[in-house]
C-alpha cells in the first residue's frame, strides 16, 4: 500500500486522466449545445493518428499536434454537417463516425506505415522517457495545454458570447432563435471545439506512447462520455470525476502488481467505480433540455 | 405619421402540410394604434403575427417594415429594424438568468469576456420607469409565470422599438397584472409605438384598442378602423370571429354557465388539512402556509388571488409534484399526502396544470397519444394500447371541444396554444365523464382558448361536479369563478384570508384578494 498515494502515484493518475480531462471538456461543448456525442472515441482515434503521420511526413512534433487537431475538428465538422445540416439522428451519427474512425484509422496505417497494427517510433513533446514520471508529466507542453482547454471551457461556459449561446441553444433552442441567435452555426462552432478538445486527447494518446498502434484509444471517449453524464454536465464536476477515474486505474495499475486482491478485481475498479457513481449521483443532474433535438 | 404603416402584410400565405394557417390575410399596423387581432384557436393569429416579426418566412406574401421589404426574413433582422415580439409561449431559456436571456442574442463584452453589469443597470432603470421590476439574477426557472412575463416584455422594450407585437401577453396573467400590461401598450402607442395585440378578451379590445382585426381560418374577415362603433361591441366580435348568426354566439360569449343551485352531498371528496409547502426551485412563487380547505361531491370551489400569493404551490402540492411540509391532503378520506401522482391520479385526480408545458403535454408526442398521457391504464387493456379507442376519444375531442386541426398524428407542438389546451382538458375531463374522478383540479382551465371553447370548458367543469367529482378552479378570471363556483376562496400570503359566496362583486373579492 505504501506505493499509493506517492508522488509518482498521483503524477501517474494525472497522466492516466488527461485524456479523460480533454475528451470529457469536449463532449460537454457539443452536449451543452444540444448534440449529443458518441463519436468522442472516433474523434481521439483520428487526431492520434494525425498526430503521428503529421509528425513523421513533417519531422516536426508541434506541426504533428497540428495536424491531429485538424483531424479531429475534421472528423465532428462531418458530425455537424450529418446532424445540423443532413438531419440525421446524432446517435447514429456519432456510432457511424466510430465505425468509420476505426476502419479509416487501420486503413491509412497499411498505406502510411504498411502495418497492420502500428505506426513506427515518433518523438513526441514529453521529454525522454528516463526521467521521473513526475518530471515527465511536468515538463510535458500537452499536459499544459489539457489544463488551458479544462480551464478555457470552465471560463468560456459561464463568461464568454460563445458560452452563453451554447447554454442557450442547448435547452432552448426556439427562445435562442427567436432573439436572432444562429442556432445551426453555434452548435456547429461548438462541435468544432469539442474536435479539438477531444483530438488534444488523441494528440497527448500518440505522443505518450510515441507510436500510433491500431485501436489506442481503448474506450476513453466513452469514459470520458460517462464523465460529461456523471458530472451532470458541468466542466468543474467533470474534472473532478476525471481525476477519479485516473486515480482509480493508477491504484489499479499498482495492485496488479502487488497482487494483495485477484486483478481481474482489480481491473473492474474504474468501471464499478463508473457505475456506483452513476447510480448514486446522477439522479440528480438533468441533460440540457434540448439534447438531441433539432 | 400615421399615414404609413410601420409594418404591412400583404397577401401572406402560409401552410404546415395539409393546413393553411394562413390563407392570403393582410395587415398593417400604424403608429400610434392599438391594433388588435382576434379569432378563434388556430385562425393563424401567431403565425400571421410570427410572420411580421420575422420568426416565419412566409410562402408567399410580402413584409414591409417602414416600407422597406424586411429581408432577410430573421428575428435578428426584424429586431434590428424595430420590431420587437413578445410570442404566446415564453421564449426565455429555463436554465439562463433573467440577465442573461435579456443580453442573448446581442451579449455586451469586455475583453472577450460577457460584461452585463451595465446591462443590469440599464435594465433595472428600464424596468422602474415601466413598473416591470423582476428579478434578473435567478435562473428564469425559478420566476413566476407574470415575472416571466414581465420579463418578456422588458426584454421587448429594451431598445426602444417601433413595433411592439403582443401575443396574447395577458393570457396568464392575473387582472391586475394584465390591465398594468394594456395600459403600458397603450402608453407606448400614444409615444408613436405601433402595437399589435393578440387576445380572446375582447372586453379588452373594446377597453385598448383603436383598430381591429378579426381572421377565421387563416382569411381576414372582419376590419375594424379607428372609430368604428364594432370595436366596442363584444358580442359583434365574436359573431365575427366564429361566423356565426348573433344569436348563437350572444350567448356562447357571454360567460354564462346555468348553474343550477348547489345540493350539497356529505360526501368530502378532498380535504386540506393545515398544508405548509416551500415552493423551492420549482418555480413555485410564494409558499403555502397552513392552508385548509373541504370539498364536497358535486362542489366548486374557486380559489382566487394576486399572483404569487401561493396558488401554484397549491396547485403542484395538492397534483404531487411538490412535497408538502407539514399538514395533509386526503382524497375520498385517504391520506395521499407521501403518494405520488401516479398513485394519486389511480385515486381519481385529474389536473389541468397551469403550465401545459411543464407538466401537460409533450411537444413532440402526436395528438392522440397525448390524450393517453397519465392514462395508460384505462387505455392499454391487458397491456396493448387500444388504437381504436384512442382514435375515438381523439374524435370526442375533437366534436366536443371544436379541436382543430382534426389530424391525430400532428406533433402536440404543432398545434396551436388555445388547441393544446383543449387537448389536455380533453384527457383530464375524460375520467369525470365516466365517473371515476374524485377530485378535478383546474389551474387556468380556459387560459388561451378563445369564447366559445371557454364557455364549453367552463360547462364541462360544471357536469364534471354534477357528475360527482369534487371541482377546485383556480383562476385569474374573477367572472369565470363567479360564472361556475360554489364558493370562492382567496389566497393571500399563502393562506385562505376570504371564504366568499359566488354573486360576490369583483370589487369586493379584489379588496379580499389585496387585503
Ligand atoms: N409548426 C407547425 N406545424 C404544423 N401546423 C402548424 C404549425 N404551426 C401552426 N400550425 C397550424 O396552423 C394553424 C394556425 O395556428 P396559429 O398558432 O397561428 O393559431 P392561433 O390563431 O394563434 O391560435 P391560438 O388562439 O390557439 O393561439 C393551426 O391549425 C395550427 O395547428
Ligand atoms: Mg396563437
Amino acid at each position: 500500500m505504501s506505493r499509493l498515494f506517492t508522488l509518482a502515484f498521483l503524477a501517474q493518475a494525472v497522466r492516466i486522466a488527461l485524456p479523460y480531462l480533454a475528451a470529457s471538456m469536449g463532449g460537454i461543448w457539443s452536449e451543452r449545445a444540444g448534440v449529443p456525442n458518441v463519436a468522442l472515441e472516433g474523434t481521439i482515434l483520428v487526431a492520434a493518428l494525425g498526430a503521428v503521420a503529421g509528425t513523421t511526413l513533417t519531422g516536426s512534433a508541434w506541426l504533428g499536434l497540428i495536424v491531429g487537431l485538424l483531424a479531429g475538428v475534421l472528423l465532428q465538422i462531418v458530425h455537424a454537417l450529418v446532424v445540423l445540416i443532413g438531419r440525421a439522428n446524432a446517435i447514429v451519427s456519432g456510432l457511424a463516425l466510430n465505425l468509420l474512425a476505426a476502419g479509416g484509422t487501420r486503413f491509412l496505417l497499411r498505406a502510411l506505415y504498411d502495418s497492420s497494427s502500428n505506426s513506427p517510433a515518433i518523438p513526441g513533446l514529453a521529454p525522454p522517457a528516463s526521467t521521473s514520471l513526475l518530471r515527465a508529466t511536468v515538463l510535458d507542453p500537452t499536459t499544459w495545454m489539457v489544463a488551458a482547454v479544462v480551464v478555457g471551457t470552465i471560463v468560456a461556459l459561464e463568461r464568454t458570447r460563445l458560452g452563453l449561446r451554447v447554454r442557450a441553444v442547448g435547452e432552448h433552442p426556439e427562445a435562442a432563435a427567436s432573439v436572432g441567435v444562429p442556432v445551426a452555426r453555434t452548435r456547429a462552432v461548438a462541435l468544432a471545439i469539442t474536435g479539438a478538445t477531444a483530438g488534444l486527447a488523441g494528440v497527448w494518446l500518440a505522443f505518450d506512447q510515441r507510436q500510433f498502434s491500431s485501436g489506442m484509444s481503448g474506450g476513453r471517449g466513452f469514459i470520458a462520455l460517462a464523465t460529461v453524464v456523471i458530472a451532470g454536465w458541468r466542466p468543474l464536476p467533470a474534472v473532478g470525476f476525471a481525476l477519479l477515474f485516473g486515480v482509480a486505474e493508477a491504484a489499479q495499475i499498482v495492485l496488479q502488481d502487488q497482487n494483495v486482491v485477484a486483478h481481474q478485481v482489480v481491473q473492474a475498479l474504474p468501471y464499478v467505480l463508473t457505475l456506483v457513481v452513476l447510480a448514486g449521483w446522477v439522479r440528480r443532474a438533468r441533460p440540457p433540455a434540448a439534447l438531441g433535438r433539432p | 405619421m400615421t399615414d404609413t404603416a410601420a409594418v404591412l402584410l400583404d397577401g401572406i400565405e402560409k401552410r404546415y402540410g395539409q393546413t393553411r394557417a394562413v390563407d392570403g390575410a393582410g395587415l398593417a399596423l400604424f403608429p400610434g394604434r392599438v391594433h388588435a387581432v382576434v379569432g378563434e384557436n388556430g385562425a393563424g393569429k401567431s403565425t400571421l403575427l410570427k410572420i411580421a416579426g420575422g420568426v416565419i418566412a412566409p410562402d408567399r406574401g410580402r413584409v414591409l417594415v417602414l416600407d422597406r421589404e424586411l429581408r432577410p426574413a430573421t428575428p435578428r433582422e426584424a429586431i434590428r429594424r424595430g420590431v420587437a415580439m413578445v410570442h404566446q409561449h415564453f421564449m426565455l431559456v429555463p436554465t439562463l438568468t433573467g440577465l442573461e436571456n435579456l443580453a442573448l442574442g446581442e451579449e455586451p463584452t469586455r475583453l472577450g469576456m460577457l460584461h452585463l453589469s451595465p446591462l443590469a443597470a440599464d435594465v433595472e432603470r428600464l424596468a422602474r420607469s415601466l413598473r416591470l421590476e423582476v428579478p434578473l439574477d435567478v435562473p428564469v426557472a425559478r420566476l413566476s409565470i407574470g415575472e416571466r412575463q414581465r420579463l418578456e416584455l422588458l426584454r421587448a422594450l429594451r431598445h426602444a422599438p417601433k413595433v411592439l407585437i403582443l401575443d396574447e401577453p395577458t393570457a396568464v396573467l392575473a387582472p391586475a397584472e394584465a390591465r398594468a400590461v394594456l395600459g403600458l401598450a397603450r402608453d407606448l402607442a400614444t409615444r408613436g409605438v405601433a402595437v399589435a395585440l393578440v387576445t380572446h378578451h375582447l372586453d379588452e379590445v373594446a377597453e385598448f384598442a383603436d383598430e381591429v382585426t378579426v381572421l377565421r381560418r387563416g382569411k381576414v374577415v372582419a376590419h375594424h378602423p379607428p372609430g368604428d362603433p364594432a370595436i366596442g361591441d363584444v358580442g359583434r366580435l365574436a359573431c365575427e370571429a366564429v361566423g356565426e348568426e348573433p344569436p348563437v354566439v350572444a350567448r356562447h360569449a357571454r360567460r354564462g354557465v346555468a348553474r343550477e343551485p348547489h345540493v350539497r352531498h356529505e360526501r368530502v371528496r378532498l380535504r386540506v388539512d393545515d398544508l405548509h409547502v416551500d415552493p423551492g426551485e420549482a418555480g413555485a412563487g410564494s409558499p403555502l402556509r397552513g392552508v385548509s380547505i373541504e370539498l364536497a361531491q358535486g362542489e366548486v370551489v374557486g380559489v382566487a388571488g394576486v399572483e404569487g400569493n401561493g396558488q401554484h404551490a397549491l396547485e403542484l402540492a395538492l397534483s404531487g409534484v411538490l412535497p408538502s411540509r407539514r399538514g395533509t391532503i386526503a382524497l375520498d378520506g385517504a391520506d395521499v399526502t407521501r403518494v405520488t401522482i401516479a398513485d394519486r391520479r389511480r385515486r381519481g385526480l385529474a389536473w389541468i396544470p397551469s403550465d401545459r408545458h411543464a407538466h401537460g403535454i409533450a411537444d413532440e408526442l402526436p395528438a392522440r397519444d397525448v390524450l393517453l398521457l397519465g392514462a395508460f391504464d384505462e387505455a392499454a387493456r391487458r397491456g396493448v394500447v387500444d388504437d381504436a379507442e384512442l382514435d375515438r376519444s381523439f374524435a370526442g375531442a375533437v366534436k366536443a371541444l371544436d379541436l382543430r386541426p382534426d389530424a391525430p398524428e400532428l406533433a402536440a407542438g404543432s398545434f396551436s396554444g388555445g388547441n393544446q389546451q383543449k387537448l389536455v382538458i380533453a384527457r383530464e375531463l375524460r375520467a369525470s365523464r365516466e365517473g371515476r374522478a374524485a377530485l378535478v383540479l383546474a389551474a387556468h382551465p380556459t387560459r388561451g382558448v378563445d369564447v366559445r371553447a371557454a364557455a364549453t370548458i367552463r360547462r364541462s367543469l360544471v357536469d364534471a361536479a354534477r357528475d360527482g367529482a369534487a371541482v377546485l378552479v383556480i383562476s385569474s378570471d374573477l367572472d369565470e369563478l363567479r360564472d361556475i363556483c360554489d364558493r370562492i376562496v382567496v389566497l393571500r400570503g399563502g393562506a385562505v384570508v376570504a371564504t366568499l359566496p359566488p354573486d360576490t362583486p369583483v370589487s369586493v373579492i379584489g379588496e379580499a384578494m389585496l387585503g
